[in-house]
């Protein structure tokens, strides 16, 4: 079984407990007006445009070198994706995988085939999901979720991610049956979420949940810009809080 | 303690750069003919007891540790003093007197357990009935060096007693005389013996300081048994000895001096290269030989110190066996301290496959990054220096020598990119076309067996020259060896071992410009021989494209399978060739050459004069850095690179400096410190050879190039040491900056 993984990434120490390798799997169905990885939304091969990294050779046709032209998304197999996680077999202490995107959970079929592949080689997998779906099957397979809640206002949510955050927390609440350690998560966009009613309260929803281990803020960073630049579909540049924001923010975090 | 910290990290961020013993130069200049008359080893000991007599001893009164250098910016006529004493070819340094290019190291056990007076007890039995004239010379000198040496402590202890330092000025009055019986005894012992050396004889103080856990840790035992010693009076202690080896430093930048603000061996009397100390490791039954001491020395770190660097022997299961001991060090690693970890495992393989035996467990460590077989005095070859120590030499063999040496050098010091050029440009020329990269191979290994052949057999003609007259000289190293004062010969004749490093500089450069010129002349066939020598030739000019194809070929660092297998085939086969060629010299001379992947900063200054490489590197860029793969090249992380890195086998080279450079926010915080620790025991249970952590941000390494005033604290490791980054010259900066 195939699908399309936009790259994969060794040794991240953001995306879980310990040392993990992230697979970014390509496609999503939310619109986040800040995404860090807009090569990520749709469900197709992309191509990247950098022109200051053209040396203009006129040899497109013939493959860029010069890392002008990136093509994004690759179609991989369960075995190959299995394969290049294993690498990292002896540095993964207290870490392992953790399935990202885009949506995982767009991929359900594929997920279900290599979650156990990669649970056989003994691999701890997490996954940070929207939770925008819900499939109760392959949820109860990760060994932690990790779960955005991007804005606590449903109207404030639709007007900034495409959706409403209601059906969202929903799903929060469906998994947080499933026994499976949840860590909660708020990406922070100064002048959109970085409000202090806002945190809290998602901080409360984040407590009432059984298995939520920890919330988190996750300080915006413009990385998305120039990818969404070079995909030639512009995006809006948000800012980051501020440092005393931040600080001020983190005593809801846990 | 916090003053004496405060202080010595105050010396180190502020020092004037050009501040420069004066008292050592003055005394020096007014010694030069005092003793001309008088054979080098009597020359050497009257010399050192003129400086010894004379120079000042300050004291502080919040010392525990005492030996104070005393650095100073020169006034318009000492400055003129001080050229003409360095210009001076009678001067000790330049006459022959004070010998030492520094990586040595003593028998500090044995020091500490006889003390200054069982020292000279032992050279004077030695003496009695000796009836060779030059051993008689040589011992008679060695028990000068002793008494002077009790007389300058004796000078402190009154130094002591003027400021009420009582206990200091007891323990100094003690060790003149005496054995040290305390902990406290005996750290001032070692310290002030090897304080001498690095202020005052040698101009390179890079002098290893042994494993400290290891033979003091009978003192602290018993001192804590008899209860006359808490484990915090223990910590203070170590910490004021590290505090002093940083005040005493010189500020500057020595190997990285390769620009015209660089300071000198000259200049920075003494001197910034550090000193080196040993922890942790295994003992000689193989077992670990970690104590409780260990643990304090490694709690005692200051991150912020460059002095002395903390050389830890990780050894597999470490991490299981002393987890506490790993949280301290990869807590103080991620805070960039002067520490590095070298494998047990892959040292004492290497070393045993040489031929060494029980030695091999007793590895230090010489600066900058050079393993040494044992404590008991191995002789390293350093440079030019080494003709110092052949007296007599005849001008056939000048000529012999001179002339060699710097072929030796050039391929030494990172001729080994030039060397595929060098093929390449012939096979193009060739135009033969059953030409493939098992060619290149072979013609690259056969360079490298002619190279290791002919540096053998000039290096144990060398070695043949030093041991006509062995008992002629004597330098202050031979004062601590047992071997030397038992033989009355000195060391750089008669160490059980002679070694010189056998680097493959810029080795990672090597493995991408075999798999550039593989990918894309025989298997992808994209460009042929001709046109890509051409190419190379000219620097790339007018073929950027070709440049490009070049850099995306499959480097070494991207954990690519190919990589991977042809970085292992490479060094296999240059490492085998040293250890087969080095056997006949090291069973009969105990001479070999010591494989390694060190590079020091040579990438830096070898990358500017040098042309374009087929691995798309520009003419003048830098080459790849010691076992490091090249900047750049490490596109699948931290774990990649590791991993890359340990294709090269276990027990086939004996140093090579790894740098870590880690994101701060990447290890930040108790989970990073977890996880860095993970990882660090990860890649050394699985034969991995060396780490040094850098953890810094690019951000800050780029800001702190455009302010250096607001980042005089921003350390990062360089080769075998480390340095404040706003002292470095701006290409090693540069070079660092695009570690990132």
């Amino acid at each position: 079984m195939e699908t399309l993984v936009s790259h994969i990434e060794r040794c991240s120490t953001f995306d879980g407990p310990g040392i993990r390798t992230v697979v970014f799997l390509k496609g999503c169905p939310l619109k986040c007006k800040w995404c860090h990885n807009p090569e990520l939304i749709s469900f197709e091969k992309e191509e990247l445009f950098y022109p200051e990294k053209c040396i203009k050779c006129g040899g497109c046709k013939e493959g860029c070198y010069s890392g002008a032209r990136v093509t994004v998304g690759k179609i991989m197999s369960v075995d190959e994706i299995v394969k290049e996680v294993e690498k990292d077999m002896r540095f993964y202490v207290r870490g392992g995988a953790t399935i990202s995107g885009g949506e995982p959970l767009s991929h359900g079929e594929f997920l279900k085939k290599l979650i156990p592949a990669l649970k056989s080689k003994g691999v701890n997998v997490g996954v940070e999901t929207s939770l925008y779906r819900y499939d109760e099957e392959i949820l109860r397979l990760f060994d932690v979720i990790m779960a955005d809640i991007k804005i606590f206002d449903d109207e404030l949510h639709k007007e900034y991610v495409g959706v409403g955050v209601k059906g969202i927390l929903d799903n929060f609440l469906a998994a947080d049956k499933l026994g499976v350690p949840i860590i909660v998560r708020t990406p922070v966009i100064a002048g959109v979420n970085d409000d202090e009613e806002n945190v809290k309260k998602t901080s409360q929803f984040a407590k009432s949940l059984k298995n939520a281990v920890r919330y988190e803020l996750l300080p915006y960073h413009s990385a998305g810009v120039k990818k969404a630049l070079a995909l030639n579909k512009p995006q809006a540049i948000f800012a980051a809080p501020t440092d005393e924001k931040l600080e001020l923010l983190k005593k809801y975090t846990f | 303690m916090k003053i004496n910290v405060a202080e010595a990290d105050n010396a180190l961020k502020n020092k004037p750069l050009y501040s420069t013993a004066y008292e050592r130069i003055k005394y020096l200049a007014e010694a030069r003919h005092l003793f001309d008359d008088l054979p080098q080893p009597l020359k050497f000991s009257r010399t050192l007891r003129y400086l010894l007599s004379r120079v000042s001893v300050p004291v502080k009164e919040y010392d525990i540790i005492i030996g104070r250098a005393c650095d100073k910016v020169l006034s318009e006529s000492e400055e003129a003093l001080f050229k003409e004493f360095v210009a001076d070819p009678s001067n000790a340094y330049r006459s022959g007197v004070f010998f030492g290019s520094g990586h040595s190291s003593y028998d500090w056990e044995d020091i500490v357990d006889l003390g200054l007076l069982g020292l000279k007890s032992r050279a004077i039995s030695r003496l009695s009935g000796e009836t060779d004239n030059e051993k008689i010379v040589f011992l008679t000198a060695v028990i000068e060096v002793y008494d002077c040496i009790s007389e300058y402590i004796l000078r402190y202890a009154d130094s002591c007693e003027k400021v009420g330092l009582t206990d200091a000025a007891k323990v100094l009055r003690k060790i003149s005389a005496e054995k040290p019986d305390t902990f406290y005894e005996a750290v001032e012992l070692t310290y002030i013996i090897a304080f001498i050396n690095c202020s005052y004889v040698t101009l390179n103080p890079t002098l290893t300081l042994g494993r400290i856990d290891v033979f003091l840790y009978p003192f602290y035992e018993r001192d804590i048994k008899r209860g006359i010693l808490t484990k915090e009076r223990a910590k203070d202690i170590i910490t004021d000895y590290y505090c002093k080896h940083n005040l005493n430093m010189g500020r500057g930048e020595h190997q990285l001096g390769d620009e015209n603000d660089s300071t000198t061996f000259e200049r920075i009397t003494n001197f910034d290269a550090p000193q080196y100390l040993l922890l942790a490791g295994t003992d000689k039954n193989g077992e670990s030989a970690v104590n409780e001491l260990t643990e304090l020395f490694a709690e005692c770190i200051v991150p912020s110190f460059k002095n002395p660097v903390v050389l830890v022997r990780y050894f597999i299961g470490m991490n299981e066996k002393h987890p506490s001991l790993l949280k301290t060090l990869v807590n103080k690693a991620l805070k960039s301290s002067s520490l590095m970890f070298y494998n047990d495992n892959d040292v004492i393989a290497a070393l045993m496959r040489m031929g060494l035996k029980e030695d091999a467990r007793e590895y230090i460590h010489f600066g900058c990054n050079w393993s040494s077989p044992g404590t008991k005095g191995a002789w390293m070859h350093g440079g030019p220096s080494s003709f110092a120590f052949c007296p007599e030499m005849s001008e056939d063999e000048k000529t012999y020598f001179y002339l060699r040496r710097p072929y030796m050098r050039t391929l030494n010091d990172g001729g080994w990119p030039e060397c595929f050029n060098e093929i390449l440009f012939s096979f193009a020329e060739s135009s033969d076309e059953s030409c493939c990269i098992e060619r290149f191979f072979d013609a690259y290994m056969k360079k490298w067996s002619e190279f290791v052949s002919e540096k053998l057999e000039y290096l144990s003609c060398e070695l043949k020259m030093r041991r006509r007259h062995p008992s002629r000289l004597l330098v202050y190293t031979d004062c601590f060896l047992k071997d030397s004062i038992n033989l009355a010969e000195c060391y750089a004749a008669s160490a059980k071992y002679h070694f010189e490093a056998q680097s493959f500089y810029m080795f990672a450069t090597v493995v991408d410009c075999f798999l550039a010129v593989d990918e894309l002349v025989f298997t992808k066939k994209l460009v042929t021989l001709k046109e890509l020598a051409e190419a190379v030739k000219n620097n790339f000019e007018g073929n950027e494209r070709l440049r490009q194809m070049c850099v995306s070929a499959e480097k070494y660092g991207s954990d690519g399978e190919k990589s991977n297998a042809f970085a292992k085939r490479l060094i296999t086969a240059a490492t085998d060739i040293v250890f087969e060629q080095s056997k006949p010299y090291f069973e009969k001379y105990g001479l070999y050459l010591a494989p390694s992947l060190q590079s020091d900063t040579w990438h830096i200054k070898c990358g500017r004069e040098y042309g374009a490489t087929p691995d798309g590197r520009k003419a003048g860029q830098p080459f790849s850095q010691n076992s490091r793969p090249s900047n750049g090249s490490c596109i699948n992380g931290l774990t990649g690179m590791l991993d890359s890195m340990l294709s090269v086998p276990a027990g086939s080279v004996m140093s090579g400096a790894l740098n870590l450079d880690v994101d701060k926010k990447a290890f930040a915080g108790e989970e990073g410190n977890k996880n860095f620790a993970d990882l660090l025991a990860a890649y050394f249970n699985a034969g991995g050879l060396h780490a040094q952590v850098s953890c810094v941000s690019k951000e800050d390494l780029v800001a702190a190039q455009k302010n250096p005033e607001a980042y005089k604290d921003l350390r990062v490791r360089v080769t075998g040491y480390s340095g404040i980054f706003v002292d470095f010259c701006k290409s090693l900066q540069d070079d660092i900056i695009a570690r990132f």
